[in-house]
């Protein structure tokens, strides 16, 4: 990155004031911004790259995407994973167009350069005849994602060798990630989603914290739309929690999540998608705070959505200033009872997805956000993310995370949009883990 | 926002006294950006008949550049615009294309607003907000000026935008001659179509005299008739046959007015007899338009930047911006309300089969503009000017008691030329202030 880029980073990141509460709407449709990102976020960040249960065998592989870097993720013949860029030293070809499968080595079809499992340049044509032999092999392996590292099956990697480690990245994250990876012996279904909107990719990593927009959805429960659990509009309550009681978290580095409590009187632990939630090694594994969550909504920075309620992982891939591609993986316990497998198996397809009901309602809302932030008169106006600004006391104790107790608030969507700034505007990964924001005081 | 300095430069890419203008002004995404700003986000703009929002209540949804636009009649019957973005996350807060409503809800978290754009609904504004979310302060961003020249409703997004009649200026008297024409309303519903091309390609053209013996003999071999009926593949040949020898034969005025707005006139070569000219026949409307207007046949107009005036097929045509090649076109008839049912008939017939999505001379026409826009991209050929010296200096202005400032001409690029020194004077200008000081005035005695 140049000093004028950096520059224009650091700019990009005034358009963010979190005083007040106001974001430029620059920020989702100024493709020199979008630019920048790449560089400043997605080339930073630890990015989610898939589940291990995707590739369980020495040689399996799945073909995914960092920022908009092609990337082969594989499991190698010692069993170790790594993961580099899809992309040949040659003249930049893919060597590896499918989504999945298994492998001894990838050749690259435009000329036969072909790499092991490792990534290292193990065949080149002629190599004798028509490089005299010169061609050091050693030096034009595909490049190498800096680090990989997992957290209870969920692969992530980083561009950057000096990122913080995964555990310090995920940090107060990882408490409630255990509301979904530790319910049981969770993999994933076999096959990923993908399906694509107009939509630049903050406003539905903005989503994530949403809890006012439930109007939208309304469409959805007139249409018919049930829960996983097999219920209705009001009834949802009964497994969904109280709309009003909850916490919101915020973690270092930009994550966070809502979750609504779950309300004892109205509360159906028979529902059989509950089946977990009385298991007591799990009670015991999950303590009492986090058995009292009901479902919630998280984010994990820059891009994951994490829906334990569904159980799915959703990443927003950007495909330009106003476009993405989304990834969803549903996670599957393999020892749930059959009746709760089926019941969440329906609850996945008609919940998000390509087809499902609430999807549509919160594409077409992003759809709209971001055509409203693309023209220049428009842009002159602010969005507004005042909800419960200076409200949002942060409550210490050892039942769990720093927490606003409070669900229905802007805190996480400003605190994403707050963290984006500082990525933006930090010169290093040495910078940012000196002077990123820390959840304290009073939001 | 560009600098002042950047603007400037761009503006040296049309040589006004050399009747050139660059090729990267149709193409360049920065200067596309750059227009957004200077001239979309300052000039007046039409927006709309009065007549399509007659009741209190009644919406009609529009664009200015590239902002959707809400132009809505309040409950004491004035007429407001504001941008159609909710304050909160951007969505638009209502995507029907006209109605009637009480108030404006945003589908996405039921933020609600009345007729006058103020935000009157907050779910949660107590109980979320604590209450102090000043609702005041966050209305949808107003049009800074809106108002009327006989029925066409025209906002500005700029403060100090001079009033909508010094905009105008001498173009009224040119407007006059469609508007003037009869009790004018807007046939419902907007035609709406896309095409590939620059907006001042189809702009320019309004001012082109010189294209139709050439570009539109393939949709007069297909039949093409004319409002009154004319089809004389005979009489075509012989123009296009003068054209080729030199011989300029049919007379017509340019009127140019300041701020950018000009009109071609084609002195009278149709029928004075035939039905679509009743209205020239009306005493009144003749004393009302006096003796050169009622000489027009018909009339090519263009309100600056992008309102396209036909007063022979009573359309109004805006070119949309949608991208640095692309456009959207909306036309809006407008009919007598007591017109002659034959001519009513000859009038929709002939609004259908010349400009439109299935208009004939709409495809030549559309062809054209799509080839040039394509021109204009490539980084070599862009080193090459496009030539707008036709009649450069032998335009002589007169003025007198039959009218503005004119040039008694119709075959030349008086029209372009100024379009395009007009575009790079906003393109420069620092503010209204700057423009209204510097632009330029066509007076009697001037040679353009």
């Amino acid at each position: 990155m140049t000093t004028t880029d950096l520059e224009l980073a650091q700019e990009s990141a005034q358009l963010v004031n979190v005083e007040q509460g106001l974001v430029s709407r620059r920020i989702f449709s100024d493709p020199d911004i979008y630019e920048l990102e790449l560089e400043q976020i997605f080339a930073r960040c630890w990015l989610y790259l898939g589940h291990e249960s995707q590739l369980p065998n020495p040689g399996d592989y799945i073909n995914v995407f960092m920022g908009e870097e092609p990337v082969l993720v594989v499991r190698n013949r010692q069993g170790k994973l790594n993961a580099f860029i899809n992309s040949c030293r040659h003249r930049g070809n893919r060597v590896c167009r499918a989504d999945a499968g298994n492998t001894a080595s990838f050749l690259c079809t435009y000329h036969g350069w072909t790499y092991d499992l490792d990534g290292k340049l193990i065949g080149v044509p002629g190599h004798k005849e028509l490089y005299h032999g010169e061609l050091n092999r050693g030096q034009w392996g595909l490049p190498q994602v800096a680090q990989v590292a997992s957290y209870k099956g969920l692969i992530f990697g980083t561009f950057d060798p000096d990122a913080p480690s995964l555990d310090e990245y995920l940090g107060g994250m990882r408490w409630w990630l255990d509301v979904l990876l530790e319910q049981g012996d969770m993999v994933a279904v076999p096959g990923v989603v993908r399906w694509q909107m107009n939509v630049n990719w903050k406003f539905a990593a903005d989503n994530a914290y949403d809890n006012y927009h439930g109007m939208t959805h309304i469409s959805s429960i007139i249409a018919g739309h049930k829960g996983a659990a097999g219920t209705t509009g009001r009834e949802r309550l009964a497994v969904s929690g109280d709309q009003t009681r909850g916490i919101s978290v915020v973690t270092e580095y930009g994550h966070g999540f809502n979750a609504p409590y779950i309300v004892d009187e109205t509360f159906d632990w028979d529902v059989p998608t509950n089946y977990w939630r009385k298991d007591p090694e799990i009670q015991k594994r999950l303590g009492p705070e986090r058995v009292r969550l009901a479902r919630g909504n998280g984010s994990v920075f820059p891009n994951l959505f994490v829906n334990p309620g569904s159980r799915e992982l959703m990443i927003r891939q950007p495909l330009g200033p106003g476009r993405m591609e989304i990834w969803k993986t549903t996670l599957v316990d393999r020892n749930a009872p059959p009746e709760a497998r089926k019941m969440f198996r329906y609850g996945s397809n008609r919940h998000f997805g390509p087809a499902g009901m609430f999807e549509q309602d919160d594409g077409e809302n992003w759809d709209q956000s971001t055509y409203g932030a693309r023209s220049p008169v428009a842009r002159r106006n602010e969005l507004n993310y005042t909800m419960g600004l200076g409200h949002g006391h942060i409550v210490e104790d050892e039942s769990g995370p720093p927490r606003v107790e409070n669900v229905r608030n802007e805190h996480g969507q400003l605190w994403h949009y707050r963290c984006w700034a500082e990525y933006m505007a930090a010169p290093d990964w040495r910078h940012l883990r000196e002077h990123h924001s820390k959840p304290e005081g009073t939001l | 926002m560009t600098t002042i300095e950047e603007g400037r430069a761009i503006a040296r890419l049309v040589d006004y006294e050399q009747g050139l203008v660059s090729r990267r002004i149709f193409s360049d995404p920065d200067i596309y950006q750059l227009e957004l700003e200077q001239i979309f986000a300052r000039c007046w703009l039409y927006l709309g008949h009065e007549s399509q929002l007659p009741n209190r209540g009644d919406y009609i949804n529009v664009f200015m550049g590239e902002e959707p636009v809400l132009v809505v009649r309040n409950r004491q019957g004035k007429i407001n615009a504001f941008i159609n973005s909710c304050r909160h996350r951007g969505n638009r807060v209502c995507r029907a294309d006209a109605g009637n409503t009480a108030s404006f809800l945003c589908t996405y978290h039921g933020w609600t607003y009345d007729l006058d754009g103020k935000l009157i609904g907050v779910p949660g504004h107590q109980e979320l907000y604590h209450g102090e979310l000043n609702r005041e302060q966050w209305g949808l961003p107003q049009v800074a000026q809106v108002a009327s020249y006989k029925g066409l409703i025209f906002g500005t997004f700029d403060p100090d935008a001079p009033s909508l009649d010094e905009y105008l200026g001498n173009a009224r008297w040119a407007l006059d001659l469609l508007l003037e024409q009869g009790d004018m309303v807007a046939v419902p519903g907007v035609a709406r179509w896309r095409m590939n091309a620059n907006w001042k390609f189809a702009t320019d053209n309004a001012g082109d005299m010189y294209h139709g013996n050439i570009t539109h003999r393939s949709a007069r071999i297909a039949g093409h008739r004319a409002a009154d009926g004319e089809r004389t593949p005979e009489l075509f040949e012989n123009r296009r046959r003068s054209i080729i020898s030199g011989k300029v034969g049919r007379p017509g005025i340019v009127m140019l007015a300041e701020y950018g707005h000009h009109a071609l006139g084609v002195y009278d070569d149709d029928d004075p007899n035939g039905p679509t000219n009743y209205w020239k026949r009306d005493p009144e409307t003749a004393k009302r338009l006096g003796p050169l207007r009622v000489r027009l046949s018909r009339s090519n107009q263009n309100i600056f930047p992008n309102l396209w005036v036909n007063t022979g097929a009573r359309e109004l045509t805006l070119r949309q911006p949608l991208s640095p090649t692309q456009l959207e076109i909306w036309k809006t008839t407008l009919v007598d309300r007591n017109a002659p049912p034959e001519a009513r008939r000859e009038f929709r017939f002939f609004s259908n089969r010349h400009f439109g999505p299935a208009g004939m001379f709409e495809m030549d026409d559309g062809e054209n503009w799509d080839q040039s826009t394509y021109g204009t991209r490539g980084d070599v050929v862009r080193q090459y000017d496009l030539n707008y010296t036709m009649g450069a200096g032998h335009g002589e202005v007169i003025e007198d008691e039959l009218g503005p400032p004119r040039i008694e001409q119709l075959f030349h690029e008086y029209a372009q030329r100024w379009l395009y020194g007009n575009w790079a004077d906003y393109i420069a200008a620092p503010d209204w202030r700057h423009i209204r000081e510097h632009h330029k005035r066509p007076k009697a005695g001037m040679v353009l």
